[in-house]
């Protein structure tokens, strides 16, 4: 089952995301945390920081890829090996590893990402992927943040299209727009 | 205790008072200008991001609000704009009101016993 959380930012939907991996999850798998956020910062370090607090205890093993998913993912994890469930986060960040990568901005970003994505979700019987809503802001933006913002309204919608089911986080709780997980 | 949240302009006020006719504007605070102890004396607590924008922006710590709103003042109707659903903001303070208000609306709504969003003048109940 393949499930998308969808969002504002501190909307509540990573742990209602982990809610529904452990709902769906296989109890004879394992539960995986694909983390995709460089640690590269103070601000960084303080959101993963926080991020493993709010998993601590949940049983996840967590794996830190923060691009190139397609090479890396294949050398810790096999394919359909188990019964295991996947919980990726995010795609915002994912998104911006890759479009902005070699410090230039790459085109193709967000068809590779959708690709990446939905090839990672192959290696897990189930999983839930966590992604950014920016869209309704009403702010204008540089070139740069406004091919990203059209680059994650791509995949975004992509994903949807091949979840099973899709909800979006408000103040922590799900507002089902698609399907939905019992 | 109630939330209601929704973006700018959807008439969420208006949703409110009309859902709720043993209340009417002097019952309404603006917690855009009001006083702290405006906050927990009345009913209805309108633009509550700005308060969270007013305390973040002075640096305080917005942790214990819901707390102290759902002790103060149990029976608050609590209505916000959403304002998470953006690219993150360049300006560390305008990111941290965003972050802050956030997780605060995530309390209140937790502690509510009605949580609506409105869209174009409508509600839709969520709890």
């Amino acid at each position: 089952m393949l499930v998308l959380v969808t969002g504002g930012s501190a909307s509540g939907k990573s742990a209602f995301a982990e809610e529904i991996a452990e709902k769906i999850r296989d109890k004879n798998g394992s539960k995986y945390y694909l983390a995709f956020m460089k640690n590269d910062s103070e601000a960084a370090e303080k959101r993963i920081e926080r991020h493993r607090k709010l998993r601590q205890g949940k049983g996840f093993v967590t794996l830190e890829i923060p691009c190139d998913l397609d090479k890396k993912l294949p050398e810790i994890h096999q394919k359909r090996c188990s019964h295991d469930t996947v919980l990726m986060e995010s795609v915002g960040v994912l998104l911006a590893n890759e479009m902005f990568k070699e410090g230039s901005m790459r085109e193709d970003a967000g068809e590779c990402v959708l690709s990446e994505l939905l090839n990672a979700s192959e290696y897990f019987e189930n999983a839930v992927i966590v992604a950014e809503d920016v869209f309704t802001d009403g702010n204008d933006y540089d070139e740069y943040s406004k091919k990203f913002i059209e680059a994650l309204g791509y995949v975004n919608r992509w994903l949807a299209e091949k979840a099973d089911a899709v909800a979006e986080g408000v103040c922590s709780y799900p507002l089902w727009i698609k399907g939905g997980v019992d | 205790m109630e939330l209601y949240v929704g973006g700018k302009y959807q008439g969420k006020l208006k949703h409110v008072l009309d859902t709720h006719k043993d209340l009417n504007e002097t019952d309404v605070a603006d917690a855009a200008v009001c006083s702290d102890a405006d906050i927990l004396s009345h009913k209805i607590i309108n633009h509550f991001h700005a308060y969270i924008k007013r305390k973040t922006d002075q640096g305080e710590d917005v942790t214990d609000i819901p707390a102290k709103l759902k002790s103060e003042n149990p029976d608050v109707i609590i209505i916000s704009d959403e304002i998470g659903c953006g690219i993150v903001p360049a300006d560390p303070m305008d990111s941290t009101w965003r972050e802050e208000c956030g997780r605060t609306l995530c309390e209140i709504a937790r502690m509510s016993d009605r949580f609506e969003r409105i869209v174009c003048g409508c509600g839709i109940r969520i709890k």
